[in-house]
């Protein structure tokens, strides 16, 4: 009886099971080389350090409180909005330099209270990460568009000089916002301008690629009916591919802003302006209270706007 | 205008010989129907008429012109093509696809910004009218229609200019037969009122009969019949097809 071999294909490959056993290895050498495993060990120091660091953000602080003897022109008579003046006894301690004695003063002092003081300033920083992620889209646009068509294949550019847009989109796209801020920040100083380029350059490279990709992807059909009566290149990009890739064109766009809020907070690290700058500052002097109130800001905002660009792409598209 | 064949062939750079010296002359005016399984070479023949395909030999000429070289694109504005799965921009409103008819037409500002002139507004209404279309559904978005509406659309912006040659591309293959024949119907009475040379691939030798002046048989490239649409009969159409049957019944 001749056993005749079942054509059927195998599952798996040799190969493909070599690959696996190799991959599992390499995982294993590189997550000893990384320390993994004091992710795992319970009640280490870092986890004590961590529940300790995020106490101290709370309770998030909302006021502003500041001595009224510290700030220019103060007139009691007509304070800001929702502010009132708390007296507060300060002692100091100095040394005697003839006793070299601790030498205690004590004075009332008036303090300006402004209850939502610091809330307000997180709030205006918080617009202007808005603002910078806003340009940035708008700059993105202005320049990834016209790389998107003269980078298209099959669209207006033959394929060496498509391939020269190509490649100069990628560039813009391999570039990290952060790693750009912090250059553009030393050329054009600490704040938002660095930011919107920097968010601006990046966001060219990611919606040229996209669109390029959708003029590419466009149904040829429609594109060939147009050049079937003799329409000319414009009109079958307007009349055929135009119409093709406009929703998707504003659901990348929105993507794109999506995304420029969430970086443009961690560009501000770097002195690219925005919540981020304001978060870096006090978290490098230690205020962890203001830290905790722009955190939650952050966090509310990143939400809430999750769910703002969803539901917008889910009706443009 | 007439379509003249002179000796034509077409082979793809896939090697695949899709015509083999067709020599035919389409009078102006006829309604001419090419019948033939699929893979025949009607499809190829109807787009060496508008030069989407090459001839690798001989001519084709239309009202005297070769459709070929300087003179295509302009060419191409006298011809209009009704396609097999539509080509239409699924996306984009059925008015804005009928007016891509017009699209050599219009200035490059009325395209951009999409405005039409008021001449193309009113030839859009009319075509779409002529077709069988509700004008409220000239706001809809042609992928929302079904299969029978989306190829009113095809006809409407194939006629929109009054095109003297209109090529039909199995027009009615997607479809199911009563909007197959209402499709024929409307394109029959459309070339009548205006005298267009009508060419169309199908696969339906009953319906060739109803709608054609002239029926072209087409296998493997070649022409294996061509007589006038009466004189077509069944005898023509088992030839054309039995080979094919033949053929299945053999590999099975």
């Amino acid at each position: 009886m001749s056993l005749s071999r079942n054509p059927y294909p195998k599952s798996y490959s040799i190969q493909w099971v070599a690959i696996i056993i190799a991959g599992l290895l390499l995982l294993g050498f590189t997550g000893h080389r990384l320390e993994m495993g004091r992710l795992f060990a319970a009640s280490s120091k870092e986890t004590v350090s961590l529940v300790d660091l995020v106490s101290r953000f709370f309770p998030p602080q909302l006021a502003e409180r500041r001595m009224a003897s510290k700030i220019a022109n103060f007139d009691a008579s007509n304070l800001p909005m929702f502010a009132h003046i708390e007296h507060e006894v300060k002692t100091e301690e100095r040394i005697d330099p003839k006793t070299l004695a601790i030498v205690r003063t004590q004075s009332r002092q008036a303090v300006l209270v402004e209850p939502f003081g610091y809330a307000g300033r997180v709030a205006v920083k918080i617009l202007e990460t808005f603002e910078i992620a806003v340009w940035g889209t708008i700059l993105s646009l202005f320049l990834g568009l016209p790389l998107a068509l003269l980078g298209a294949r099959s669209l207006i550019s033959p394929p060496l000089i498509a391939g020269a847009f190509r490649a100069v989109t990628a560039l813009l796209r391999a570039l990290p916002e952060l790693i750009s801020a912090l250059l553009l920040v030393a050329v054009y100083g600490f704040g938002p301008l660095a930011g919107v380029l920097a968010l601006g350059l990046h966001g060219a490279g990611f919606l040229g690629k996209f669109f390029a990709e959708e003029i590419e992807n466009a149904d040829k059909g429609s594109q060939e009916a147009l050049v079937a009566i003799g329409a000319s290149r414009f009109a079958v990009w307007r009349l055929a591919i135009l119409p093709q890739v406009l929703p998707p064109y504003v659901g990348y766009t929105f993507y794109s802003l999506d995304r420029n809020v969430r970086m443009a907070t961690v560009i501000g690290l770097v002195g690219a302006g925005g919540i981020g700058q304001e978060l870096k500052g006090r978290f490098d002097m230690y205020e962890y209270s203001r830290v905790g109130t722009i955190l939650i800001a952050i966090f509310v905002v990143v939400i809430l706007l999750d769910i703002v660009s969803a539901r917008l792409r889910r009706t443009l598209v | 205008m007439d379509v003249r064949f002179d000796a034509v062939s077409v082979q793809y750079s896939s090697g695949h010989r899709a015509l083999e010296s067709v020599s035919v002359t389409v009078p102006s005016g006829q309604f001419c129907v090419l019948l033939g399984r699929s893979g025949a070479g009607k499809s190829t023949f109807l787009r060496t008429v508008n030069g989407l395909v090459k001839p690798t030999a001989g001519v084709v000429t239309v009202g005297g012109v070769p459709a070929t070289g300087s003179g295509l694109i302009t060419l191409r504005r006298h011809i209009a093509m009704v396609h097999q799965v539509f080509a239409l921009v699924g996306r984009a409103t059925v008015a804005h696809n009928i007016l891509s008819g017009a699209a050599h037409e219009m200035s490059f500002w009325r395209m951009l910004l999409s405005i039409p002139s008021s001449r193309h507004r009113a030839r859009v209404c009319a075509v779409s009218q002529a077709v069988g279309l509700d004008p409220e559904m000239l706001s809809h978005r042609v992928d929302q229609l079904s299969g029978g509406q989306q190829q009113r659309v095809g006809i409407a912006r194939a006629i929109l200019l009054n095109p003297e040659v209109i090529l039909v591309d199995e027009p009615i293959s997607n479809l199911d037969p009563e909007t197959a024949h209402l499709m024929l119907t409307l394109l029959k009475a459309h070339a009548v009122g205006t005298g267009a040379t009508v060419i169309c691939g199908l696969h339906q030798p009953e319906l060739a009969r109803q709608f054609a002046d002239r029926i072209i048989g087409l296998d493997a490239g070649r022409v294996v019949a061509d007589c006038a649409a009466d004189h077509f009969g069944k005898v023509n159409a088992d030839a054309l097809y039995r080979n094919h049957v033949s053929h299945i019944l053999a590999a099975a």
